[in-house]
């Protein structure tokens, strides 16, 4: 009897390599000892190091994380406090898809209109216009996520807190906060690696004097793809990884509270 | 200071165009279990919600001890509500959960201590304080919040569909239980629910809802016994409902033919007879005033479903060892004591 071939098995597989061999390829060509990525010399750790010495490159990865982390965290409070609000005003549909368009607008036109708004109102562009951007979008995110984790909560919960005697604040931090806990987790870590690696938005609005490290990896790759983006495009990955696992397993935790 | 300790003057509600309630007046007394029953949709929870403060009527008074419960802000109201849903908070364990509303008064931490774990023991839930409650049995859970709404030490304990959420084992236990926590707490319950078997075992008084308006309130023996109109007739126990002429004398009726009763509707009217089906005695006949159609045995009786000539359904109730088949024909006989007629 002939061995049967197992067709969905080699799709399967054909196209996991057609989705990881890019990452695999920047992330095993990092490890290259060779100034030329193309060409193999052997296993090391040299751009690693040499990645530390380089001052622009380090700064802008500075800047980047601190646009990430504050974009964050004015996206977890704003959309937190819409997503409560819609639920509360019991919002139609209306609203709600106006709450959360950022997310599906092209970035290209969010971009511009963001451009366009700064320089009519004169604001000097900088990191702060970058912040202002990504949490635009990113707060579009945190109130999809949101809400679709408030809509599944009973409402006689946060009912039963005010019959026992809490007022609006305890009920929200004692009761409504902790119940989206694992929604809050999850926009977090999406807020802050949508930021992290943006570089459409970031283009449009940032100033000249404080390129984030997506911007500084595109002027570098006018001369070639050098070492230097292997790496950084592992490091990228790498914080995408840890932050997607530790909010997996925090919300797992959190969701079986 | 009356007897009464919850008086709903004249209340008024509307959602929309939808008149939730209209004009509802009633009494509840001190330590009474009362509860209030309709089917869905009647205002009954409108009532509660009310009474809770999740809701505000368009017109009418409630007061609590004579003095306005109403302008009470909802929080400090000296009333409690058990959830239809429990609505336990997941994230806190059992200790927590019902230790809550103690948190939120003037008490010491050693006071809130003491208060939660004397209510714990009382409930029989000294085992669970550590776990949190979708680790519980929904029976667990159900007692998990009662002993969280009454841990305040309300005058007034709400209670939406209490039973209705659990299986037949456990709603026996939980009836005793609830019955045994009202004595021993000494707190009013107010009962909220559609099925009317749980009204009638826990409650002293029911008022029945029907569309926003109350269509009697009395005692489960009175409701059933004495109904005063065709809605209580038929939403409380099984009954038989005929339609029939009233007569000088009573009522007359194409198959019982005419009945003497002690009070008269005057002569011509239609009028709605109620007769409960174990107050009828069933006689075999040749040409009977209906035709047996089902014969169902049910351990001490046998269910009879008669066909009358009218073509009304009756159900009656029959001796286990009665010679009644399917097919027969009978006449049907009762002491006109038991007939109602509206």
């Amino acid at each position: 009897m002939p061995k049967k071939i197992n067709l969905s098995l080699i799709i399967t597989l054909v196209v996991l390599v057609f989705l990881y061999l890019p990452i695999l390829a920047v992330v095993g060509l990092s490890f290259n000892t060779s100034s030329n990525s193309l060409i193999w010399k052997g296993f090391g750790f040299d751009w690693y190091q040499n990645i530390w010495t380089n001052e622009p490159i380090i700064r802008s990865f500075q800047r980047t994380i601190f646009v990430a982390l504050v974009t964050t965290f004015f996206s977890l409070l704003i959309g937190t406090t819409i997503s409560i609000g819609l639920n509360k005003m019991k919002a139609g549909g209306f609203l709600r898809t106006f709450s959360t368009a950022p997310a599906i607008v092209p970035d290209l036109v969010l971009a511009i209109g963001l451009l366009t708004t700064f320089s009519t109102i004169s604001l000097s562009l900088n990191l702060s216009t970058v912040i202002i951007s990504h949490t635009v979008f990113c707060t579009a995110f945190v109130v999809a996520i949101v809400l679709a984790r408030i809509g599944l909560m009973d409402p006689s919960i946060e009912e039963a807190s005010t019959d026992l005697g809490a007022g609006p604040f305890k009920t929200l931090f004692k009761v409504t906060i902790p119940q989206l806990m694992p929604a809050l987790i999850a926009g977090a870590v999406l807020s802050f690696t949508l930021s992290m690696d943006e570089f459409v938005i970031a283009f449009f609005t940032n100033g000249p004097e404080t390129p984030t490290l997506p911007m500084v990896i595109y002027s570098m790759i006018r001369f070639g793809v050098t070492p230097e983006i292997n790496v950084l495009g592992t490091l990228l990955l790498a914080i995408s990884f840890v932050g997607v696992i530790l909010a997996q397993r925090i919300g797992k935790v959190a969701d079986s509270i | 200071m009356s007897e009464d300790l919850l008086k709903v003057r004249n209340l008024t509600k509307k959602f929309g165009t939808i008149t939730a309630l209209n004009n509802v007046s009633l009494e509840i007394k001190n330590n009474e279990m009362f509860a209030l029953l309709g089917p869905s949709g009647c205002g009954k929870t409108t009532l509660l919600r009310i009474i809770a403060g999740f809701e505000y009527p368009d017109s009418g008074q409630v007061l609590i001890n004579d003095s306005d419960l109403l302008s009470i802000p909802t929080r400090t109201r000296p009333v409690n509500l058990m959830f239809q849903s429990y609505a336990l908070f997941p994230h806190m364990d059992i200790f927590s959960n019902i230790s809550y509303g103690l948190t939120n008064t003037s008490l010491t931490k050693e006071e809130i201590n003491n208060q939660t774990n004397e209510i714990i023991e009382k409930i029989g839930l000294g085992e669970h304080v550590k776990k949190k409650p979708n680790q519980l049995s929904g029976g667990q859970q159900q007692r998990v919040a009662l002993a969280r709404a009454i841990a305040r030490k309300p005058k007034i304990l709400l209670l939406d569909e209490p039973l209705s959420a659990l299986d037949k084992k456990i709603r026996q236990e939980m009836q005793v239980e609830l019955k045994r926590i009202q004595h021993e707490f000494g707190i009013t319950f107010i009962i909220v629910t559609h099925d009317q078997d749980e009204a009638i075992s826990l409650a002293n008084r029911i008022a029945v809802f029907d569309k926003g308006e109350i269509k009697q309130i009395s005692t489960p023996q009175e409701l059933y016994e004495n109904p005063t109109n065709e809605f209580v007739a038929n939403f409380i126990g099984e009954g038989n409902i005929l339609k029939a002429i009233s007569t000088n004398s009573g009522f007359e009726h194409p198959c019982l033919g005419k009945v003497n009763i002690s009070h008269s509707m005057g002569a011509g009217k239609s009028v709605t007879v109620l007769i409960r089906p174990e107050s009828i005695v069933l006689s075999p006949a040749t040409t009977g005033a209906g035709q047996i159609t089902d014969a169902v045995f049910a351990g001490a009786k046998k269910n009879i479903t008669i066909k009358l000539t009218t073509n009304e359904i009756m159900r009656v109730y029959a001796d286990k060892s009665a010679n009644l088949e399917v097919g027969s024909h009978v006449n049907l006989s009762f002491n006109p004591q038991d007939v109602r007629v509206f």
